[in-house]
C-alpha cells in the first residue's frame, strides 16, 4: 500500500517537474526516455537473432555432415556389389533359382501389378483351380461375357493368366496351372533351316510328308452342317 | 484315296480363292466328297464367299493338341445338296498374328497337325481336298504345297510378273514331289467374253499361242485358259459362282479344268 503511494506521489512529481519545465523542454526529454526503452529491445532482439544464427549454422553443419556420410555409404555399397557380382561372374557364387510364382504367390502380391480393371477377373480366376471360361467367369462377376474374354486376353498378353482351348471351349488358368505343352511330336529342333536363307527345309517338308504315315490317332469326323 | 490339290501364285489377287471354291463345288457336284481348306492365313477369304462365320478355324488347330478336324469342318451337304465341306482361316487379327509370328517349333507343328488333318479326312471317305494357299513362299504356303499331289499355279493373264514367277517354280516347285501345272485366269482375247464361253477359232490361236509361250517358259503344262466374264467379277466374292450360276460358261470352264485334273489321276 505504502509503495503505491509513493509511486503515485513520484508521478505528481513527475508532472510537477515538466510543468515546471515547460511543454517545449519536456517533449524531447519524453520522446528520449520511450527512445531508451526501444534501444533495449532492439538490442534484445539482436541477442535472439544472432543466438538463432548460431544454432542455424550447427543445423547446417550437421546436414552437411549426414549428406557426407551418406555419400561414403553409396561408395561403399557400390565397392560391394562391384565385388559380389564379380564373384558371380567368377562363379563362386551362385544365383538361387527364382522360386516358382506359384509357391510363394497367394495372388495378392499379384495383384498389385495388375491393372485396376482387370482385378476382379484375376481374382475370380484365382479362386478356381481347374481354369474358366470367359462365360464362367462372366457369371461370377456380372459383367458380360465378351467383356470377361477380352479382360481374360489382356490378362494372357500381360503374362499373369494363360489359355488353352479344350474342344471348342477356350479355358483360362492361373499362370503355372498348365504345364509346358509336351507333345510325343516336338522332337527335334533341328530340321528347320530356313533360317540360313537356303531352300533345305522344303526339301526336309517334303520328306517328311513322305514319311509320315497314318500312325495317328484316327477319327472319323462328324460334320456340323451349316445352316445361313 | 483321297487327293489333294492346292492353287497357289507368286502374287496376290490372282483368283486362287475363287478358283479353288469353284473347282470344290464342281467336284462335290459331280459327286465326290470335296473338302476345301483356306490355308491363306494372311489374307483369308474364304468365309466371305461361301458367307460362313466360323468360329473354329484351322488357325486353332494349328496351336491346339486337342483340336479335331470335325471340330472345324462346315458342312454345305443340307444347304446346297452337295458333298461339299469347308474349313477356314481365321479373320481375327490376333490368330492371323500369331502365325505370322509362329517360331520354328510352332512350324513344325503346324506342319504335323495339317498332316493329321490330312489323315483325318482321308479316313473320313474324302475323295478331294482342295487348299487355297497364300502367295509366294510364306511358310504355310509351303505347307499346304507339299502335301498336295497336284498344284495349281494360277495366273492372272493379264498382269503378272513373269520373271519372278519363273524364279519361284525353278526354285520351290523343283523340290516338290507333286504335280504342277498353270491355270491361266481372266484370259482376254480379241471378243472378250467369249460367245457362249467358246473361244472363236482367230482368239483360241492367240490363247494357244498365248499357253505355248507360259508353257515355255514355267516349263508347265497350262491345264486350262480361264476368259475373263464380266459377270463373275460383278458377282465378286460374295458368293460361289458356279454354286449360283451352274450353266453359266465360267462354270463350264471350271468342269474342264475339274476334268483336266481327274483325267491326269486317272492316267497315273
Amino acid at each position: 500500500m505504502g509503495s503505491a503511494d509513493e509511486e503515485k506521489k513520484q508521478n505528481e512529481k513527475k508532472s510537477v517537474e515538466f510543468t515546471d519545465l515547460g511543454l517545449q523542454q519536456a517533449i524531447p526529454k519524453l520522446i528520449h526516455q520511450s527512445l531508451q526503452g526501444v534501444r533495449e529491445d532492439i538490442q534484445i532482439i539482436q541477442k535472439s537473432h544472432k543466438d538463432l544464427q548460431k544454432s542455424n549454422e550447427g543445423l547446417d553443419l550437421m546436414i552437411r555432415g549426414i549428406y557426407a556420410e551418406i555419400q561414403d555409404i553409396k561408395k561403399v555399397t557400390k565397392g560391394i556389389s562391384h565385388r559380389i557380382d564379380r564373384f558371380f561372374d567368377m562363379g563362386v557364387i551362385k544365383k538361387t533359382p527364382k522360386p516358382h510364382i506359384k509357391e510363394i504367390s497367394t495372388g495378392l502380391d499379384l495383384l498389385t501389378q495388375i491393372p485396376h480393371h482387370l482385378r476382379d477377373t484375376f481374382q475370380t480366376l484365382w479362386k478356381r483351380d481347374r481354369g474358366a471360361s470367359a462365360s464362367e467367369v462372366s457369371r461370377e462377376t456380372g459383367k458380360s461375357r465378351s467383356l470377361e474374354s477380352d479382360y481374360l486376353n489382356q490378362l494372357v498378353d500381360r503374362g499373369f493368366v494363360s489359355k488353352r482351348r479344350q474342344g471348342k471351349k477356350v479355358l483360362f488358368f492361373k499362370i503355372g496351372e498348365i504345364e509346358e505343352e509336351e507333345e510325343e511330336e516336338e522332337e527335334e529342333d533341328t530340321k528347320d533351316s530356313n533360317d540360313n536363307g537356303s531352300l533345305d527345309f522344303i526339301v526336309e517338308k517334303q520328306r517328311e510328308v513322305n514319311n509320315s504315315t497314318n500312325s495317328h490317332n484316327k477319327h472319323t469326323i462328324h460334320i456340323k452342317s451349316y445352316k445361313k | 484315296m483321297m487327293r489333294i490339290i492346292a492353287f497357289h501364285s507368286y502374287k496376290g489377287g490372282t483368283g486362287k480363292t475363287h478358283l479353288s471354291a469353284n473347282l470344290a463345288t464342281v467336284l462335290a457336284r459331280k459327286g465326290h466328297k470335296t473338302a476345301l481348306l483356306d490355308l491363306d492365313f494372311r489374307g483369308p477369304n474364304l468365309q466371305t464367299l461361301c458367307g460362313v462365320d466360323s468360329e473354329v478355324t484351322i488357325n486353332d488347330l494349328l496351336f491346339d493338341p486337342d483340336l479335331k478336324g470335325r471340330d472345324l469342318l462346315v458342312s454345305f451337304e443340307d444347304q446346297y445338296k452337295i458333298p461339299l465341306f469347308a474349313a477356314f482361316a481365321s479373320t481375327d487379327f490376333r490368330k492371323m498374328s500369331d502365325i505370322v509370328r509362329a517360331d520354328k517349333k510352332q512350324r513344325q507343328r503346324s506342319l504335323k497337325r495339317i498332316l493329321r488333318l490330312r489323315d483325318e479326312l482321308s479316313e473320313s471317305g474324302f475323295d478331294y481336298t482342295i487348299i487355297d494357299t497364300s502367295p509366294g513362299v510364306q511358310m504355310e504356303s509351303i505347307d499346304g504345297l507339299v502335301i498336295s499331289d497336284v498344284t495349281c499355279l494360277v495366273l492372272k493373264a493379264d498382269d503378272f510378273d513373269i520373271s519372278g514367277t519363273k524364279s519361284m517354280v525353278q526354285q520351290l516347285y523343283s523340290l516338290l514331289d507333286s504335280k504342277n501345272y498353270v491355270v491361266l485366269n481372266r484370259v482376254v482375247a480379241e471378243t472378250c467374253p467369249p460367245e457362249h464361253g467358246v473361244w472363236s477359232d482367230k482368239d483360241m490361236e492367240l490363247v494357244s499361242t498365248f499357253e505355248k509361250t507360259i508353257t515355255e517358259e514355267m516349263r508347265m503344262d497350262v491345264l486350262t485358259s480361264i476368259p475373263c466374264f464380266c459377270e463373275v467379277a460383278r458377282e465378286g466374292s460374295r458368293s460361289i459362282f458356279s454354286l449360283q450360276h451352274p450353266d453359266h460358261p465360267f462354270s463350264k470352264n471350271i468342269e474342264v479344268l475339274a476334268t483336266r485334273i481327274l483325267d491326269g489321276f486317272s492316267a497315273e
